[in-house]
């Protein structure tokens, strides 16, 4: 009986530390967020929501401080900036888009990758959480990247060129109303399937680490130097999963957009 | 720092933009059966038809899932033929 209730209180303390609430947990304070309902739609300030913020205002100042002094050698933190930018650059957005629609779409592929960046390691900094860990949040980044990709295929092929780009050509008519709705579908899955990507990966390693540290809790504090080491170990595999997921996150979303724009079967 | 002209990708990044619409296949078979069963679901809640748009949903995203899991396989085989 005992056993039970400490294994749910055990299971609830990780449901405490993954799930959004309309509170701020520093510690042993929680500071309560404000209720807003515009429109009869729930439009609160939750925790994820502060942790997004907080995201969003380190990417400015960290930015800002790293291209304040320009030198032709970046030295310290706007090496470390500029290394990425210029991986994006290369590695992501040309080959992906091309050369010459490469740089439109470079704020963007930035901007995703690194508020996805900061956001996946903020959920590691004692106090944060992982505003990526919850499926609204990559629900609405995936949606972002949906939006850019219809953005890009019409803007570059035209409203009729893009749809009709997205039947493989050749096609005997009967099949015609079979095959619109699955190349459409196929269209939809993808940002889906980024979506469900990101927050699961986020999610996990999240669960992973808790349970490690939950079993101290279950099978008394003999357990503690292994679950800890394991926990330990589970956490350097997350800082590395977080660059990882943002680099994929981009990656893809360049990846589809490029196929939006250059669409060839 | 290096001239982006004669820049080459580095093999890290060069093979995961070659694997990376392999690496979406499982997600993506999945997720398609997933997105027309809860539309299904959804609209049997609507019309009060249950169970028969969930099966038709489901129906729907199978054989959607399986069309683009093969479009993308025979795709990966032209490619590792034209390579050879």
């Amino acid at each position: 009986m005992a056993a039970q209730a400490e294994e749910q209180s055990s299971g609830s303390f990780i449901l405490e530390h993954i799930t959004d609430h309309h509170e701020l947990h520093l510690g042993p304070l929680h500071i309560p967020l404000p209720h807003i309902e515009l429109f009869g739609i729930d439009m609160s300030i939750t925790g994820h929501l502060v942790m997004m913020w907080v995201a969003s205002l380190l990417l400015i100042l960290s930015l800002i401080i790293s291209t304040k002094r320009r030198g032709l050698i970046p030295s310290g933190f706007a090496n470390a900036i500029e290394a990425i930018a210029i991986f994006i650059r290369d590695d992501v957005a040309r080959p992906n888009l091309g050369e010459r629609d490469a740089p439109k779409y470079m704020p963007f592929l930035m901007t995703l990758f690194f508020f996805v960046l900061f956001c996946n390691l903020l959920g590691l900094i004692p106090f944060g959480q992982t505003a990526t860990g919850n499926i609204n949040v990559t629900a609405t980044l995936a949606g972002i990247s949906f939006a850019m990709m219809l953005g890009a295929g019409i803007k570059h092929n035209g409203l009729f060129g893009f749809f009709k780009g997205l039947i493989p050509p050749n096609l005997p008519i009967a099949l015609l109303p079979l095959m619109i709705p699955l190349e459409f579908l196929g269209l939809l899955t993808k940002p889906f399937a980024l979506c469900i990507r990101l927050f699961a990966n986020m999610l996990a390693g999240h669960v992973v680490i808790l349970s490690l540290i939950g079993i101290i809790f279950i099978l008394g504090l003999f357990v503690s130097p292994i679950s800890i080491a394991f926990a330990l170990v589970m956490y350097m595999l997350e800082i590395f999963i977080g660059f990882l997921q943002a680099y994929v996150f981009t990656l893809l979303t360049a990846l589809f957009v490029g196929l939006c724009i250059h669409q060839e079967h | 720092m290096k001239d982006p002209k004669t820049h080459k990708p580095s093999s890290l990044s060069q093979a995961y933009r070659s694997v990376g619409p392999y690496l979406t296949l499982g997600i993506q078979f999945i997720a398609t059966i997933l997105l027309c069963v809860f539309a299904g679901h959804w609209a049997d809640g609507k019309f009060d038809t249950s169970p028969l748009w969930t099966l038709i949903g489901g129906l729907i995203g199978i054989a959607a899932g399986f069309y683009h899991f093969f479009k993308a396989v025979l795709k990966m085989d032209r490619k590792s033929e034209e390579d050879t």
